[in-house]
């Protein structure tokens, strides 16, 4: 995420928050294997616009 | 020059020499050959383009003609369908169309000519299947390569007057249709299919509501197509604009691919999807179970259109081309019951021409009330919707037809093409409320394709299509691979005005939006011990981006270092944990992913370093939070080391709610080491009333509150007694 703020609302959320594994720092998480799909989707409904890559 | 398609050569040794004899004359062999020499010699003839060009040059017409249909199909094409549409072009005698005799020679005689094979049977002439589309043929390649466009017999009808008023689609809103239903396979995530083959239900539903919202406002409803869901889909599937990846329909290509074709070639493969399809009909007068003879009907209709004579575009009365089709394949086929023609016998010349006049009377009858019904809607649907037909209308209902531009370009391809129909001009006008409104005479397939990825279309009418520029529009254009400078351009490029700022302010914070969150499908995390070794690393050539004190981000064209534990979180993950019958568990150290802690802090409570412990309080909460206990009995048989004891697995369960039930109460037990006491106390009749069962071979079950007795009377049979029962230790 950008900044603490945004992935700490996203971490509020119940629904996003199952699809996150752990974090990592304060802007990155790592998501739950098998999760990426539901997450995505979570996200976008929540307001977000990710860009999705497919390699990092 | 390369040729894709199906070559004869491999299917040859299959054929019997009997019919290879026969496919050889083409080439100029002789009966004689034996089979070996005849395939050596059909397979030489097919390798020399002269020779192919030779061959083809003294073929029939009819011969040329099912060549011709078999390319415009593909290649491949079934074989009642090659029947239908042959007769109907007018290359069929008269005497070999009727039922029975059809079947019997007209196919096979192209097949036995060494034009065509069936692709799933190595002999010829098992193609008969009354009741449906037939067999699949193919043709060879390097044959259908040097054959021409087809060329059909004139239909001879008189052209209508021109009709007061009249209906038809112009190509960019045919395209539209095409596009918008195969955007809206991908908005879905394609179109899904059960382990039986059929679509899945929820995948249809999720499309039908797409194309209806997305319906064409432009086409006059009373031509709109029934079922337009199953229409769409089944017109798609028979199209190469679709294919199966897995078990899923996926558009092929994309978009902008399609639409840097001409309109001709966008619709073509939908026109012939339309034809093909065998589980759509367009007209309540075809009953369900003939709808998988419709294609022979629509191949007939379509070479029956292109059979119209052309000069000056006339109309052409809806009821005399029917019938005209009639003369053409009407003896052999139809969607209902075709009586079987008389037989002339003994019967006089009198007798047996009343017989056939009754017959075709018949035939007729059937014609007019199914056919000719079926016909009208042909034309009023999917012809219609397409942009095939324009019709005739008198009051609202058509009743005259002819052939369209575009109908031109996709029914006679001998013609020139036409030059675009193209205003000049502006093709869009932007305006601040983000609404978009569309001239669809100016606008190229490439500006509708994109304006399709980039903006949701909220309806288009005849001439002009109304967009709308959202967030989530703009976000899935951007997702697609479009930059933001691209859609700003091509926004500018096809408005004579400039971009509205508050647009152009709009989009672009939209674009920076999506620069707020970056999920990654396959990121490379090293972890490291502490901050130090991450930092020699880097030092060391380790190149990425820095997340916490002790993880690294590899960029993506930096190579792992050596020596290190490599987890693949697609992969099942490593089993690492030890579980204990008390709900104690102890991870492998050091963690092997990043996942298990996470995995447990879910269901257990941390007893640092590397434990945890399950207990009735930390499995409740995460169910009362609408978790499944499933969820955790899963996780354990997937990371535990060994089986998870099964008494975990209970309390586990009750602990979520789901607690078994057990009765316990206390008994007095009579154990017998000695066989023969055993036995004898077991079968006495006198013991037999205070004893309740057999719990081992030594163990009899003993009413508590009858003991005295019972002690009584094995005291009386001298049966000592010793008040302590052996333990499981002694």
């Amino acid at each position: 995420m950008e900044d603490q703020i945004s992935l700490d609302m996203v971490m509020a959320d119940a629904i996003a928050s199952r699809y996150l594994l752990t974090r990592l720092s304060d802007s990155v998480a790592v998501v739950a294997p098998g999760q990426f799909d539901a997450l995505l989707e979570r996200l976008i409904h929540l307001g977000h616009t990710p860009k999705v890559l497919e390699k990092g | 020059m390369t040729m894709s398609g199906s070559f004869f050569d491999d299917y040859l040794p299959g054929v019997s020499s009997d019919e290879l004899k026969s496919m050889v004359r083409m080439w100029g062999g002789r009966t004689q050959m034996r089979k070996a020499e005849c395939i050596e010699y059909i397979c030489e003839g097919l390798r020399d383009p002269n020779r192919v060009r030779t061959a083809i040059a003294g073929l029939k017409p009819v011969e040329q003609c099912a060549l011709a249909l078999a390319k415009q199909a593909g290649g491949r094409i079934q074989s009642q369908v090659l029947a239908a549409a042959l007769c109907a072009s007018g290359w069929v005698k008269r005497g070999s169309r009727q039922w029975g005799r059809l079947d019997g020679s007209l196919i096979h005689d192209l097949q036995r000519r060494g034009l065509f094979l069936e692709e799933h049977s190595h002999g010829l002439g098992y193609y008969l299947d009354s009741y449906g589309p037939g067999a699949w043929l193919f043709s060879d390649a390097r044959l259908l390569e040097q054959i021409g466009y087809p060329v059909f017999r004139p239909l001879d009808i008189v052209p209508d007057v021109m009709p007061s008023a009249s209906v038809y689609r112009r190509p960019p809103s045919v395209v539209l249709d095409i596009m918008g239903v195969l955007n809206a396979i991908e908005r879905i995530g394609g179109l899904g299919v059960t382990q039986t083959g059929k679509m899945r239900v929820r995948d249809l539903r999720k499309f039908e509501h797409e194309v209806i919202k997305g319906g064409d406002s432009s086409s006059n409803r009373q031509f709109a197509l029934p079922n337009p869901a199953d229409a769409w889909v089944n017109a798609l599937i028979g199209s190469n604009l679709v294919s199966l990846e897995g078990v899923v329909w996926r558009p092929v290509g994309s978009l902008d691919e399609l639409a840097a074709k001409s309109y001709a070639d966008q619709v073509r493969p939908i026109l012939y999807g339309f034809a093909g399809a065998t589980e759509w009909s367009e007209s309540v007068a075809v009953y369900s179970y003939s709808t998988r003879r419709l294609p022979l009907f629509r191949w007939a209709l379509l070479v029956a259109l292109a059979a119209l004579s052309i000069e000056g575009n006339p109309f052409y009365r809806i009821h005399d081309l029917g019938w005209a089709l009639f003369e053409r394949i009407g003896e052999a086929f139809s969607l209902g019951y075709l009586p079987y023609p008389p037989y002339q016998g003994n019967k006089s010349a009198q007798e047996f021409r009343q017989e056939q006049a009754v017959w075709r009377g018949k035939l007729r009858q059937g014609w007019k009330a199914q056919e000719q019904e079926w016909m009208t809607s042909a034309l009023a649907t999917w012809l219609y919707q397409l942009g095939i037909v324009e019709l005739g209308l008198d009051g609202h209902l058509p009743v005259s037809v002819r052939l369209t531009g575009l109908g031109m370009a996709l029914l006679h391809p001998e013609m020139e093409p036409e030059a675009a129909d193209q205003s000049e001009g502006a093709a869009w006008v932007i305006q601040p409320n983000f609404d978009l409104v569309v001239y669809l005479d100016r606008a190229s397939s490439e500006q509708l394709a994109f304006l399709e990825r980039h903006a949701e279309r909220v309806q288009a009418q005849q001439h002009t299509a109304n967009y709308r520029l959202t967030r989530n529009a703009v976000y899935g254009g951007l997702e697609s691979g479009t930059s933001l400078d691209d859609i700003l351009a091509t926004l500018r490029q096809g408005s004579s005005q400039a971009l509205p700022q508050n647009i152009e302010v709009e989009i672009r914070e939209w674009a920076a939006l999506r620069e707020k969150v970056t999920l990654y499908r396959r990121a490379r995390l090293l972890e490291f011990d502490d901050a130090d070794a991450r930092q020699a690393a880097i030092e060391g050539g380790v190149s990425g981006t820095p997340i916490g004190d002790r993880y690294l981000q590899l960029a993506t064209d930096s190579q792992e270092p050596a020596r290190v534990l490599v987890t693949d979180y697609d992969r099942p993950l490593p089993r690492c944990v030890a579980v204990g019958e008390d709900g104690h568990l102890r991870v492998a150290s050091p963690r092997p992913d990043l996942a298990i802690a996470a995995q447990l802090d879910d269901w257990a409570e941390p007893l640092p370093p590397d434990e945890w412990q399950l207990t009735a309080r930390s499995v409740a909460a995460p169910v009362r939070a609408k978790r499944r206990i499933g969820e955790l009995l899963d996780l354990l048989d997937q990371r535990s080391r060994r089986r998870v004891p099964q008494l975990l697995r209970v309390a586990l369960r009750a602990w979520a709610g789901e607690p078994p039930t057990v009765h316990l109460e206390t008994v007095t037990v009579l154990k017998c080491p000695t066989p023969e006491v055993f036995e004898a106390v077991k079968n006495s009749p006198r013991l037999g009333c205070y004893l309740r069962g057999v719990l081992a071979p030594d163990l009899l079950l003993v009413d508590t509150d009858q003991v005295g007795a019972l002690m009584a009377l094995l005291a009386w049979a001298g049966i000592k007694r010793i008040d302590r029962m052996p333990t499981m230790g002694d």
